[in-house]
């Protein structure tokens, strides 16, 4: 079953709000109130200002709520919206943490939320299936006839038959009801006084649940309650001795072509996918392509090939585009091209994998010609700079390898121990970069355009006067090494997991591994054997000087030289435990981790680095399941290695309260609130600033400590308090024969600065949506309304921005199912005003330590109004079951009532597909 | 002083009100009766749990089978020349029923989930499973005989030939009297005058040509589990375990 998770809008509010406003690109989207363990929910995130072309990837990053790393997911960003299949199937994740990213094109990105996304994600409880524990009716017996528990039926064979036995005396004026998947089935079925028959007139696949009640003076005794599953269509039965079967090659194939101008642009584009799968014996395979014109060299591939083999249980293999997992700590669906392989062996007590292939492909540098810009000092010219610039969207990638395996020993739900690492590497002759004048006249001559010969010749004899601007892009080398230890006792009442890791990461392997000639330059000493163990080494991880972290200590030697000593850097390392216990209805989660500031690694960067602390979270249930409470507690900090000037303490206190009443009229009610704490344990101090007012001194940029008779540069003194409070109710009700949704939702989350006049910050949002379904109608009909006003103030209340908006949408099927219309108007206003800082030179403009902020003035304020109208219009007709045609077209309008932004042509987007399935 | 008359006038009293009372007494006793035949009509023994067209079911009047068609004691079931039955007993027991069959069920349920069951079987073949776990009576019953069963899987047809393949059937003449137990992988012949039983064993071979022809009412589905791994719209991997159903025979 998939929950469609209808989401309004809680826009954006940022520095980076102008690019929003501009690009009409506001993400709308609304968390939901609570994600049922094992059922599929989608999670939508409209960005209407944003066209297909635009998006290179459109991801969600999802985690449960106690791990420290995303697993990342990736889905079709089409007509301005995404949506992503979500489904909790962890037994002891009680909430999850998501955030949304839509990286561009031109090298931005979109987040939800907009600010600190991978540290303040969207948490969303989890709750599990909802359960009921009534009283037994005991003086009833019963036996069940049909179907047997966990048994399985075909479609045309469903009978739901119970026989009762009783004495008359003790179920006089009561009745029996009987629940299907708790709908209360009663007047469909067949009750005599002793049997109950129900024969389903239709039924979905799936697990089905039987639930027979006794009602009696208004209680309600549960006779019996058992599952079932249903399994429509016989096609799905096999042979009596034949559980390996071939299956014919399936799949379906779509062509699409989309017309669209944005921004008085046109961009056409062509498109097509296919997808086959089969059996034959133990082989299955399948085949995935997606091919489309707006493949660009420049860009990493759009178009996405992969083929998958398995046999059995024992091996698989994929080939093309894979998104491997490994661990945590390492790979979690980052995508590589290549090969991803898995071998099982003695039932899943050993395990392999293996994984090479690209991350990245090559894309070239495309230089722009030699600049000459003489330099002067006043009148007289002392000298010539001459810069190698870049075209625009010039600058390229070098290829980057990826290979790694994990090897793992034991069973996953006892016992298990696994080592991993894997090697990330750029290919430095992927690309050509030219770094002095010499190569560029080797291979790029036309570059010298601009020069005279007089240039020529200074260059010819300075080669490496020529200045890069920007920098040349480096290839990067990463070594990742890591092992995990897991196991569950007590019927996986105790679970145990911990993952340790070590990266190195080489920021520039362009000159290979340190000799000693490069040491000699470098002013070191390097000993002979150090450079034969960095030599070998090279073929793991080219180590020079260039390391996020050297494995080497400088010391000096009896000549008074420094000499390189080799140690082991604890900074590269990271540790994440966790232990889940469940008992009496809690699920008590703790957890402690230790990630080093050097933890870097090129196939993850979801994982937070240089933070340590502990996590303790319980979750309860109250009143037979209807209550969940959740109460946790954080403690982290970051400077692990105390090298920074001051540590900042995050301290995090969390509660939420979720009612999740049984019958259906009764409210879904959820409340959730967090505190969270910085603290960098730094006081304000500016003696230049000494008997200033308030204002002047938390407004400071500067801060001192005293250190013995000195007064040193402190870090900024950093005490916020953040405090969010969220609330959301869910209601279902009949009005007009009609059954109805009502969604309301409002949070707040306030940051107080003790220390920074203007850091303060306010967001408060309000949303209501509304569904109602015409399902009696001869033609089904379902009809959306929403509303959301979304109110920021940040900076101390400089900059504010206000969004109202509104959105209508309706969706029905035609044509006995055959076609399916949707379409949505949506409208909204932006209100953005701004304000920025200056720096007061606090009349001593030859001193900046006694510099400190404030706001511009008020002529300068920065304002914005826009206004943005949607039309969104989707059809599908189905031929057939194999053969289908979808359109959809969207318009988007945004007019500029102050005329900031200048006139704004219409967007619009038509988009065609054909879907044929074999 | 006593009268005659009195005396007679006293008698007839007390027979007229003696008679009075037995015959209040017998109203009441067979409006009981009636009422507990009533109750005992009213509950269900047996329910149709899969068919084949064509069965029928008569009692008073005759209606077509139909899946969770109820059973009361006394009603007639009968298949065709292609009819198939399945019939569900209270107690969890399964009979069988073939073409060109005509049996009748009898029998009554408790409040403590016992169950007497009786089942003529005038025509055809049946075959049966009897819930060994169930605190029940059942008996098949033929022209010739009368066979008791009890926690057993057998099969019986009209001519008085049971055959059994778990458990144990009494099998009795009703003529003679004669009574034979049989048991797995053993088979009784009643004659036609129900005077004679003679009973043997019987192969695995003609165990199974015996039981052939009561799959095609077996369609439960049999759960197996399997793990897949495939791949979404965007190529990315997503692993499932898919549970697959075998038909059951």
């Amino acid at each position: 079953m998939i929950k469609s998770i209808w989401i309004l809008l809680l826009l954006t509010v940022s520095s980076g709000w102008s690019t929003l406003v501009a690009q009409q690109d506001n993400v709308r989207h609304q968390a939901p109130v609570a994600l049922e363990r094992y059922t599929e929910h989608l999670l939508e995130f409209d960005v209407p200002g944003v066209v297909q072309d635009q998006v290179l990837e459109a991801l969600l990053f999802t985690r449960p709520a106690d791990r420290s790393s995303f697993e990342q997911q990736e889905a079709r960003f089409e007509n301005g919206r995404v949506r992503f299949p979500v489904e909790i199937s962890s037994r002891e994740a009680t909430g999850i943490e998501y955030y949304f990213m839509l990286r561009l094109t031109d090298g931005s990105q979109i987040t939800w939320p907009n600010v600190n996304e991978d540290e303040s994600p969207v948490h969303v409880t989890v709750i599990d299936p909802e359960t009921v524990e009534r009283p037994l009716a005991d003086f009833i017996d019963y036996t069940i006839l049909s179907p047997q528990p966990g048994r399985a039926l075909g479609e045309g064979d469903v009978l739901i038959a119970v026989a009762l036995f009783y004495d008359d005396e003790d179920v006089e004026d009561g009745n029996f009801r009987i629940l299907i998947n708790e709908e209360d089935v009663t007047e469909e079925a067949e009750i005599s006084p002793f049997v109950i028959k129900y024969i389903p007139e239709e039924s979905s696949e799936g697990e089905k649940s039987v639930m027979i009640l006794f009602e009696q003076g208004g209680e309600e005794f549960e006779v019996s309650s058992w599952n079932y599953r249903f399994v429509p269509g016989q096609e799905i039965s096999f042979g009596e001795y034949a559980p390996v079967q071939n299956r014919p090659p399936s799949g379906s194939l779509e062509l699409g072509a989309r017309n669209q101008e944005i921004s008085g642009m046109n961009n056409d584009a062509l498109n097509g996918r296919l997808r086959i799968s089969g059996q034959r014996g133990h082989w299955e395979y399948s085949l995935n392509g997606y091919m489309t014109s707006q493949e660009d060299r420049r860009l990493q591939p759009q178009s996405r090939y992969s083929f998958e083999m398995r046999y059995g249980p024992w091996l698989e293999l994929q080939i093309g585009d894979t998104y491997p997992m490994m661990s945590d700590l390492t790979i979690t669906g980052r995508r590589v091209r290549g090969l991803n392989s898995r071998v099982s062996l003695f039932g899943e007590r050993l395990e392999a994998q293996f994984i090479v292939g690209d991350m990245n492909r090559a894309i070239n540098n495309i230089y722009s010609p030699i600049e000459v810009e003489p330099q002067f000092a006043g009148d007289q010219q002392v000298g010539t700079n001459y810069t190698l610039g870049f075209e625009e969207g010039g600058r390229g990638t070098f290829s980057q390898k990826l290979i790694g395996g994990r090897l793992a020993f034991g069973h996953r739900d006892r016992f298990r121990f696994a080592i991993h690492g894997f090697k990330v590497e750029d290919d430095t002759t992927s690309i050509l970069v030219l770094d002095d004048f010499n190569k560029l006249t080797e291979f790029q001559p036309e570059l010298e355009r601009n020069l005279t010969l007089g240039d020529r010749g200074y260059l010819t004899d300075n080669p490496d006067e020529l200045i890069i601007e920007g920098s040349n892009p480096r290839p990067r080398g990463n070594l990742v090494l890591g092992s995990e230890l897991s196991f569950s006792m007590d019927n996986q009442r105790i679970r145990f997991k911990s993952e340790g890791g070590m990266s190195l990461l080489n920021m520039d392997i362009s000159e290979g591994p340190l000799n000693q000639q490069r040491a000699e330059e470098l002013g070191l000493d390097l000993d002979v054997e150090i450079e034969n163990v960095i030599d070998r080494l090279s073929w793991l991880i080219i180590i020079n000087e260039q390391m996020s972290t050297l494995p080497f200590r400088f010391q000096e030697n009896e000549t008074g030289d420094l000499e390189l000593e080799p140690f082991f850097p604890t900074s590269i390392l990271a540790n994440d435990s966790r232990l889940h216990l469940n008992y009496f209805d809690h699920q008590l989660q703790m957890r402690y981790q230790w990630v080093g500031p050097d933890y870097q690694t090129l196939a993850n960067s979801t994982i937070r680095r240089d933070v340590s602390g502990f996590t303790v979270m319980d979750r309860f249930r109250l009143f037979e399941n209807r209550i969940y409470v959740t109460l946790g507690y954080e403690a982290l900090q970051n400077n692990l290695l105390g090298v920074q000037n001051a540590t900042t303490h995050t301290n995090t206190m969390r509660s939420g309260i979720s009612w999740f009443p049984i019958r259906s009229e009764l409210p879904r009610i959820s409340l959730s609130s967090s505190l969270r704490t910085r603290d960098n344990q730094t006081e304000p101090f500016n003696p230049w600033l000494d008997g200033s007012p308030e204002q002047v001194i938390h407004a400071a940029i500067r801060n001192y400590q005293i250190a013995g008779e000195d007064t040193l540069t402190a870090a900024r003194p950093r005490l916020r308090e953040t405090l969010s409070l969220n609330g959301s109710v869910t209601q279902n009700f009949n009005l007009f024969d009609l059954s109805h949704q009502a969604n309301v939702n409002y949070g707040v989350t306030q940051t107080d600065d003790r220390y920074f006049l203007y850091g303060e910050s306010e967001s408060r949002n309000f949303s209501i949506r509304l569904t109602s379904r015409f399902d009696d109608l001869p033609q089904p009909f379902r009809l959306r309304l929403g509303y959301i006003i979304n109110r920021s103030e940040s900076g101390g209340g400089l900059s504010d921005v206000k969004i109202h908006g509104f959105d209508l949408g309706a969706e029905t099927f035609l044509m006995e199912n055959k076609l399916t219309l949707n379409g949505e108007l949506a409208f909204t206003r932006n209100r953005f005003s701004s304000l920025s800082l200056v720096v007061n030179d606090n009349n001593n403009p030859d001193f900046t330590g006694d510099n400190y902020y404030v706001p511009a003035d008020e002529s300068e304020r920065s304002r914005r109004h826009t206004n943005a109208f949607i039309i969104r219009v989707n059809a599908q007709y189905d031929f057939t079951t194999n053969h289908a045609l979808l359109a959809s077209a969207n318009l988007t309008n945004v007019s500029d009532p102050l005329g900031n932004l200048g006139a704004m042509p219409n967007d619009r987007i038509l988009h065609l597909r054909y879907i044929f399935r074999f | 002083m006593t009268r005659i008359g009195d005396k007679d006038m006293n008698r007839r009293n007390r027979f007229i009100t003696l008679f009075s009372l037995l015959l209040v007494s017998l109203v009441c006793i067979g409006m009981v009766l009636a009422e507990m035949e009533e109750i005992l009509e009213d509950r269900e023994i047996a329910l149709v749990r899969r068919y084949i067209p064509n069965a029928v079911i008569t009692n008073v009047d005759q209606e077509l089978v139909e899946v969770g068609k109820s059973l009361f004691s006394g009603d007639t079931l009968v298949t065709d020349e292609e009819g198939f039955a399945m019939i569900l007993f209270m107690d969890q027991s399964v009979t069988r029923v073939r073409p060109e069959s005509q049996l009748i069920v009898r029998g009554e349920v408790n409040r403590d989930r016992s169950a007497t069951t009786r089942i003529d079987v005038n025509a055809g073949e049946i075959f049966m499973n009897v819930n060994r776990q169930a605190n029940s009576d059942v008996e098949v019953g033929t022209a010739s005989s009368v066979a008791s069963v009890k926690g057993t899987t057998f099969g019986a047809r009209s001519s008085g030939y049971y055959w059994v393949e778990e458990g144990e059937v009494e099998v009795m003449a009703l003529e003679s009297g004669q009574m034979v137990t049989i048991t797995e992988n053993m088979f009784a012949q009643v004659n036609e005058d129900g005077t004679e039983v003679t009973s043997g064993a019987i192969t695995e071979e003609e165990k199974r040509e015996l039981g052939s022809g009561y799959s095609v009412l077996d369609t439960d589905l049999q759960e197996r589990r399997m793990q897949l791994r495939f791949r979404d719209a965007n190529g990315q991997v997503r692993e499932f375990e898919l549970e697959l159903y075998e038909q059951e025979n």
